[in-house]
């Protein structure tokens, strides 16, 4: 792991509930950290639910996809947060907010999948002639009310979890479902296929083992409110957590135990994003205030007030990258 | 100075020599004070200024989440959030009063004074419903907010406010309760709509509790009535005061002239609140979602607030 005394600038984006994303320069070492411009307009319609980042390549930058709570996906550019053309079309029209967009990388083009509240799941592809986003494809999962979803590393299923629905895993190119979750007792056995973290709205975290049967494998209460956020360390042998309360705790995975905890958050953690490389947490919620803990020493590194309540957050790369 | 003295004979003797010292040293500095005051008097050069004692107060821990008077951006914030329909006039309050289960004889006469506090105010027996389903039912009536006391062992002890239809929720401790009748020389509530003054709701937390407190109340007072409700924050603890005010011109008792005096008569209830936790949404303690939550680890130091 990188040493902290060491640490280059950063850059960390944390949208909020006002449809605006707030950029929070950190100066190396962590000297300074302060707000140095914020994107978009206030419009409590178009709060934003979800961030995510499109890697550029060739001449087009870096951009930043923002789901928002109209149905709307908007592409800003990631180096001044200039607006591109939204992605077409848009989901408005039906009336509902888009709850997470993720890019999958693929073997040319990234796809971008975008989940909405109401478990529409649609994949957008890039044209060729022109380089706009268009709809490529669209599939219905089996959730009415989703609260989360994810994208495995390999960029073939999607997860979906929500209100009064069990995880499900879904084949990204046609919808079918590959794995469907149960609840209740675990049931242990050696880990065989991809494992997958989730947490409840009643206190718990479960750890699913896609090959060893529909039960969890780990099924652990942590706190008394609902999970809001979950960060899985690449090791994959630790998972932060977060709540609604304002508590963030990190569980060892095979065995479910809190090794650790970071006090300091007053309200609800919307979000947990780990860095990339860097052994660093970042969290924003409810409580107005961007904050940066070692993930090892669990120390506070940086805090930043940022004035509304938040949503999200994304670190990225060093600024002179 | 002297604890180390073992002998408490010879102790006593020497703290009271030391003690007489510094209060003969406190004097000279009066006097010569005093002095230098008449002598600026008599000159009349400005008057020498009179040392501020050091409290609590103005010696508060610089906090970050105080909102400056021109901050636009919470500004914007504030006309989009929820009680943004209530400031702009667009939706009357309305307020649903409720109590805990199984109330007792004291509870009915504090929601008789609270029926009278709140202009706009409905009183409904709890009848054992659980508080969602009565939030439900008071969205669907279009009342602006929920009030539910709740007392333990005939003693109220907690209120809770719900703003409807979207929250936020707030949970206080209420202690201190003293009704109109237990405070001597009140006067009877009127039936004008109150002025609502707001004390020192100074951070971002503190502004939204400010708001769900002003979201209470008309934004037309009847001035004619001369009645003001206070929410008085100071150290966290919000004191709730009504009274009536009066400005008179009355001889001054010495010069004879005549000039505006202002009183004050206390129409009661009074009692004091603490936040325990602002929630998102509306009640749900189980899985909502909290904005600010008392935990303990934000009191590291006695000059730290959080209103």
């Amino acid at each position: 792991m990188t040493d902290v005394k060491s640490s280059p600038p950063l850059r960390v984006l944390v949208s909020d509930e006002l449809g605006q994303v707030k950029v929070v320069d950190v100066a190396a070492q962590y000297a300074t950290a302060a707000r140095s411009a914020t994107w978009g307009t206030v419009s409590a319609a178009r709060a934003i639910t979800s961030l995510a980042s499109l890697p550029g390549e060739g001449t087009r930058p870096d951009a930043l996809l923002v789901g928002q709570a109209d149905g709307e996906v908007s592409c800003l550019q990631g180096l001044n947060g200039e607006a591109a053309a939204p992605l077409q079309p848009a989901a408005s029209g039906s009336g509902e907010g888009v709850r997470s967009v993720h890019v999958v990388p693929g073997s040319g083009e990234p796809t971008i999948v975008t989940v909405s509240a109401g478990g529409c799941v649609r994949g957008f592809a890039r044209q060729p002639d022109d380089g706009a986003w268009a709809e490529a494809w669209r599939w219905q999962a089996a959730c009415k009310e989703v609260e989360c979803s994810g994208v495995d590393p390999t960029g073939r299923l999607l997860a979906v979890g929500g209100r009064g629905c069990e995880l499900r895993l879904h084949a990204l190119a046609d919808g079918g479902v590959a794995f469907a979750g149960r609840g209740g007792k675990p049931s242990r056995e050696e880990p065989a296929g991809a494992r997958l973290v989730v947490g409840t709205g009643h206190h718990r975290v479960r750890l699913y083992d896609t090959a060893a049967g529909r039960r969890p494998q780990l099924d652990v209460g942590w706190g008394e409110a609902r999970i809001t956020a979950l960060a899985s360390e690449p090791s994959g042998t630790r998972c932060w957590v977060a709540n609604g309360q304002g508590q963030i705790a990190v569980l060892e995975l095979p065995s479910g135990l809190v090794v650790g905890g970071i006090k300091g958050a007053a309200g609800s953690v919307k979000a947990l994003t780990l860095h990339p490389t860097l052994p660093i947490l970042a969290s924003a919620g409810l409580d107005r205030t961007l904050r940066l803990h070692h993930t090892a020493s669990r120390k506070l590194l940086a805090k930043v007030f940022l004035k509304s309540q938040l949503t999200g957050g994304r670190s990225t790369s060093s600024l002179g990258d | 100075m002297v604890e180390h003295i073992g002998n408490k004979q010879v102790r006593s003797t020497r703290f009271r020599e030391l003690k007489r010292k510094e209060d003969r040293r406190k004097k000279a500095e009066r006097k010569k004070r005093q002095a230098a005051a008449e002598k600026a008097e008599k000159a009349g050069a400005e008057p020498v200024p009179k040392p501020v004692p050091k409290t609590i107060e103005n010696t508060r821990e610089l906090d970050e989440t105080i909102v400056a008077p021109d901050d636009e951006e919470v500004a914007a914030e504030e006309t989009q959030d929820e009680f943004a329909d209530h400031f702009k006039r667009v939706r009357p309050p309305h307020v649903l009063i409720t109590t805990c289960f199984k109330p007792s004889g004291i509870m009915y006469k504090f929601i008789a004074e609270l029926l009278e506090v709140f202009p706009n105010a409905t009183y409904y027996k709890r009848q054992g419903f659980p508080l969602k389903k009565i939030v439900q039912f008071a969205k669907n009536r279009d009342f602006s907010d929920v009030v539910v006391i709740n007392e333990d062992r005939k003693m109220i002890n907690g209120m809770l406010v719900t703003h409807l239809p979207e929250g936020p929720t707030a949970q206080f401790r209420l202690s201190n309760l003293k009704l109109s009748t237990e405070i001597s020389n009140h006067g009877r509530i009127s039936s004008h709509r109150p002025e609502v003054v707001l004390n020192n709701f100074s951070t971002r937390l503190g502004h939204r509790v400010g708001r769900l407190f002003a979201s209470l109340f008309h934004q037309d007072p009847a001035f004619r009535g001369r009645r003001v409700v206070t929410f008085h924050n100071q150290r966290d603890f919000i004191f709730f005061r009504h009274h009536r005010y009066i400005f008179e011109e009355k001889a001054d008792r010495r010069t004879k002239e005549a000039r505006v005096q202002a009183r004050l008569q206390e129409l009661g209830p009074r009692f004091t609140l603490q936040l325990e936790s602002l929630q998102k949404g509306t009640f749900d303690s189980k899985s909502g979602e909290f904005e600010w939550l008392n935990s303990g680890e934000q009191d590291t130091s006695r000059r730290r607030f959080k209103l």
